[in-house]
């Protein structure tokens, strides 16, 4: 009986401590997600903060952000014009200096200029490649560095489809950040921005969905804070003929590459990693591989054009793991 | 307060918050399937048996079926049919949006990955 009331204390004690730690914790550890459709995609937005954060308030900043993303671009693209060239919004701006960038380091493969080409291709049911005169007589508005320079006097169709979504997750994670948030995912379409570590301290685990078989993941990355964004021909494409034709094109030809099934970038921000997925699928996984390796920054994982062989760079080496779908 | 008092209260405390922390509801280990539309459906199925979900969107309808432990479009009205040549999707975490339509269909339950790209 003595013992009994000795142990009392110490289990109201034990639990208070329990009670209070608990509770510290669920506080710092709340998660709140939302789903979106916006941007012609899936904006899928997880948070991690304090109970005292203010979740809806964050989640409707980025909304009206995206939303304002989203006005500016039809369909992923913006044309200039002589009637709008002096009045660009400052965000297309902000994108044309990006896509620039992404220009000049990718030496070409990612061109924003490409949209005259793009807007040809139609992936609906039933579609068709476009006539080969009209790929050629597109190509003539296709190149940056002469759009850049003002050498290109008709309208010129920038298609951001290969750095929008990567942008608007940057730009997400950015946002979040300066509300006080400190561990997030954004994942705008599959390219995703992700802020601070995993809550158990473990990296992110990302899967890579598999090119060919839509229910299975080919494999996936332990990282940490970081960007990811992938390329795929799986994502819109038709069959004609045999052949299939997807929505990856090759500014050199006006054709959909061929060289790879899909390509995941890893970089430290959305916007290069979602441009370089770009490039980086029309390079193909022998050339693009060798460039990756003069790059600081940027990691890769090719699956190339037939089978399920991948080809991982070597900054990701012991951060991919392959999962066989056998 | 002995030195083996402060072992029992460490234990006990341990072992509270254990059981206040953690989360023992099998619901996260049960994959279910959601069909959520932006004009406002949301609706949670079982994943197991056999059932045709007919969901009015942006556009018309979209019929979803659930069948084998998975999900998947069979008709939607949208122009590219991207969500019906998706396929099936029956991975934790994984889902299928038709865009055009605003439906977006979802297998909810304990995920392996944190995120999916693309």
């Amino acid at each position: 009986m003595k013992r009994a009331k000795a142990i009392l204390p110490m289990l109201v004690l034990g639990l208070l401590i329990a009670i209070t730690l608990a509770r510290s914790k669920n506080r710092a550890d709340v998660k709140w997600s939302d789903t979106l459709l916006l941007m012609d995609t899936v904006v899928e937005i997880q948070l991690w903060a304090d109970s005292d954060f203010g979740f809806q308030e964050a989640s409707d900043s980025l909304l009206k952000k995206l939303v304002s993303l989203e006005d500016l671009l039809d369909q992923g693209r913006f044309v200039v014009s002589k009637s709008n060239q002096a009045n660009i919004p400052d965000e297309v701006k902000k994108l044309i200096a990006l896509s620039d960038s992404a220009y000049r380091l990718s030496r070409g493969f990612f061109d924003p200029t490409i949209g005259a080409v793009t807007r040809l291709w139609d992936f609906s049911d039933g579609a068709t490649p476009p006539h080969p005169d009209s790929v050629r007589n597109a190509l003539r508005l296709v190149g940056m560095d002469r759009f850049v320079s003002g050498q290109i006097s008709d309208s010129v169709v920038l298609d951001f489809g290969g750095i929008a979504k990567g942008y608007a997750a940057d730009c997400s994670v950015d946002l979040l950040g300066r509300l006080g948030c400190t561990r997030a995912m954004i994942n705008i379409g599959g390219d995703l921005s992700i802020l601070g570590s995993h809550k158990d301290g473990r990296p992110w685990h990302i899967a890579i969905r598999h090119p060919r078989k839509p229910d299975c993941f080919i494999g996936y990355l332990d990282v940490g804070q970081c960007a990811i964004a992938t390329s795929g021909d799986y994502e819109r494409y038709f069959f004609h003929q045999g052949k299939r034709y997807h929505h990856i094109i090759d500014p050199r030809d006006g054709m959909p590459g061929s060289r790879c099934q899909s390509v995941t970038v890893v970089a430290n921000s959305a916007w290069l990693a979602d441009a370089m997925a770009t490039a980086l699928f029309l390079m193909g996984p022998h050339e693009g591989s060798q460039f990756v390796e003069c790059l600081d920054g940027i990691e890769a994982v090719f699956v190339y054009a037939e089978g399920e062989s991948v080809l991982v760079t070597d900054g990701l080496r012991g951060r991919f793991t392959k999962i066989d779908n056998q | 307060m002995t030195s083996w008092d402060i072992l029992v209260v460490a234990c006990i405390a341990t072992i509270g918050i254990y059981l206040l922390t953690s989360n023992p509801s099998s619901a996260n280990s049960v994959r279910m399937v959601k069909v959520a539309s932006t004009s406002g459906f949301e609706k949670i199925y079982k994943l197991e048996g056999h059932a045709t979900v007919e969901v009015e969107g942006r556009l018309g309808k979209s019929v979803i079926e659930i069948s084998n432990g998975g999900a998947r479009f069979v008709h939607s009205c949208c122009p590219n049919h991207l969500c019906v040549k998706r396929g099936w999707v029956s991975k934790s975490g994984d889902m299928i949006a038709c865009v055009p339509n605003g439906i977006i269909v979802r297998i909810i339950g304990k995920c392996e990955y944190d995120g999916i790209t693309p």
